[in-house]
């Protein structure tokens, strides 16, 4: 008994004196390391030690012909927003590598409309809308392809949590942080990331040049209004150092 | 006597609908006929009356009260007629905390919108309008508040604490017993809320709102209502503020581009009188 009690103080004694701050940190990286291993299920590398990429999604958003392809002549065209397919490959790329979980949000609608909100609701009739399911217009641009391993969810809305289950996804995939790019910032972006706020998603990134809307200025005003509610809005350049 | 009392149905005006009587007590067939006089009445349903008073009555006691159509554009739906009995006015977040200008949590532009609120409601009540009051209670340890605040709930103080002065309406605002009061914890009023319950029981189709801040609070709540199919949803601009005019007004665009009616208290109170 005397023994064990004096074992027992003598690592009290130990522990106390010693650095516990690089003790912790040590751990830390140990820790980190070891949490790091890829999700996926394809042969992308190990992630190097950052900022818990195992607990990020990426939301890419509507990146469908009817909203970026002048060509398709939609009503529902964002104009300008072509110009961010290279950067949403990008940052696409760079989440596979890092081993972050990629969620494709597509809006696919019913021929009739029924399923659109209502003040869109005359842009369908004789069976053509945009982004109708199974037609071209709802298809991802060109550039952008769904993988094995990466997941796709149809919604109806605005934002991608509104009458889906996507939060039972991220959840149920240990997501607590999110990072978005697609279109269109005022809508969709917006509505999605204001909603991942109110969730209590510890971590919420829109990077700002992988995202469009209609004139620079209403991007700029609803990222600032953005910024306002503790959303990051990195620039690509900044997300792939920071990887965040 | 059904010649007769058909040679007179044909004979009334267009109306919007008619209530008739009926041997139940309880029901009252209430007719929504359409503006050529030779509809027939196969469309009528009967609708149960509340057995008790409560704030959905309204719908039965001033059916006289219609706003007639203005011109609308197409895909625009937010000028075609209203309903009073199915329109409600929701009055967001105009607490102490967010509005008084001592207030470290306050809304710059919020002070100077009170009159217009106090007096929105006033037309609101006049014209049998339900009015719903949003407000935000918190939980004194922050647990209900958004993540990103969290940081100003501390040793028992923060904004608009449950039973707080700070969670109170501001002076001049009063809650009536025909109006309802709404708890939220988040931005939209429709968030984890029971408001779209309430508002679809009472038949409310219709929505005005007012209050603070525009790009958060209102902002979330009439994009909420435009996914959940509000027919039409009206912010009145001269009611509503953020911290600054350029943010107010950026966000006000925002909503009009998604069919959201944005007009001043004046051009709203002129809807009544067409």
């Amino acid at each position: 008994m005397t023994a064990h009690l004096t074992l027992l103080a003598a690592l009290v004694f130990l522990l106390l004196s010693f650095d516990k701050r690089s003790l912790f940190q040590y751990l830390k990286k140990k820790i980190l390391i070891i949490n790091l291993e890829p999700r996926r299920l394809d042969s992308a590398p190990m992630a190097t030690v950052c900022c818990n990429w195992n607990e990020t999604a990426l939301l890419v958003i509507d990146m469908q012909n009817d909203f970026l392809l002048p060509e398709m002549g939609s009503p529902m065209l964002v104009p300008g927003a072509k110009a961010v397919v290279p950067a949403v490959a990008k940052v696409v790329s760079l989440a596979r590598e890092r081993g972050i979980f990629v969620i494709w949000v597509v809006r696919e609608h019913d021929p009739s409309g029924k399923d659109v909100e209502l003040f869109r609701r005359h842009h369908y009739s004789n069976g053509k809308g945009p982004t109708m399911k199974g037609a071209k217009g709802a298809e991802l641009v060109d550039g952008l392809k769904i993988r094995d391993g990466d997941y796709k969810l149809v919604k109806t809305r605005f934002s991608a949590f509104f009458n889906t289950h996507l939060d039972a996804v991220l959840k149920g995939s240990g997501i607590k942080r999110l990072v978005i790019v697609g279109v269109q910032t005022p809508n969709c972006i917006r509505q999605t990331v204001f909603d991942a706020v109110a969730l209590d998603y510890e971590h919420v990134t829109v990077i700002v040049d992988a995202t469009a809307a209609a004139t620079p200025e209403i991007h700029s005003s609803n990222i600032r209004d953005m910024k306002n509610v503790g959303i990051a809005t990195p620039t690509l350049q900044e997300w792939t150092c920071s990887g965040a | 006597m059904a010649l007769m009392l058909s040679a007179l149905w044909h004979s009334l005006p267009s109306k919007p609908f008619v209530t008739f009587g009926s041997a139940n007590p309880n029901l009252r067939v209430r007719c929504t006929v359409g503006i050529r006089s030779n509809d027939d009445l196969s469309h009528c349903s009967a609708i149960p009356l509340q057995l008790k008073p409560s704030a959905c009555d309204r719908r039965f006691v001033r059916n006289n009260c219609s706003i007639k159509a203005t011109k609308a554009s197409k895909g625009d739906v937010s000028t075609a007629s209203t309903k009073c009995g199915e329109t409600a006015m929701l009055v967001i977040d105009m607490q102490n905390d967010y509005v008084l200008s001592e207030s470290p949590t306050r809304i710059v532009g919020a002070n100077a919108i009170v009159p217009s609120v106090i007096e929105a409601v006033s037309v609101a009540r006049e014209h049998g309008v339900l009015v719903i009051w949003v407000v935000r209670e918190h939980d004194k340890k922050g647990r209900d508040v958004e993540l990103f605040r969290r940081h100003l709930y501390t040793d028992g103080v923060g904004p608009a604490l449950q039973r707080s002065k700070g969670a109170e309406l501001v002076e001049g605002l009063v809650i009536q017993d025909d109006d309802y009061k709404l708890v939220k914890t988040r931005f939209s009023a429709f968030f984890a809320t029971n408001l779209d319950l309430l508002l679809k029981s009472c038949g409310i189709n219709n929505l005005v709102v007012v209050g603070i801040q525009t790009p958060n609070c209102i902002r979330q709540t009439v994009f909420d209502a435009v996914s959940l199919d509000y027919k039409h949803v009206t912010v009145i601009t001269d009611a509503t503020a953020a911290a600054t005019p350029e943010i107010h007004l950026a966000n006000i665009e925002d909503m009009k581009n998604i069919g959201i009616s944005t007009r001043t208290l004046h051009d709203w109170r002129m809807t009544f009188k067409l």
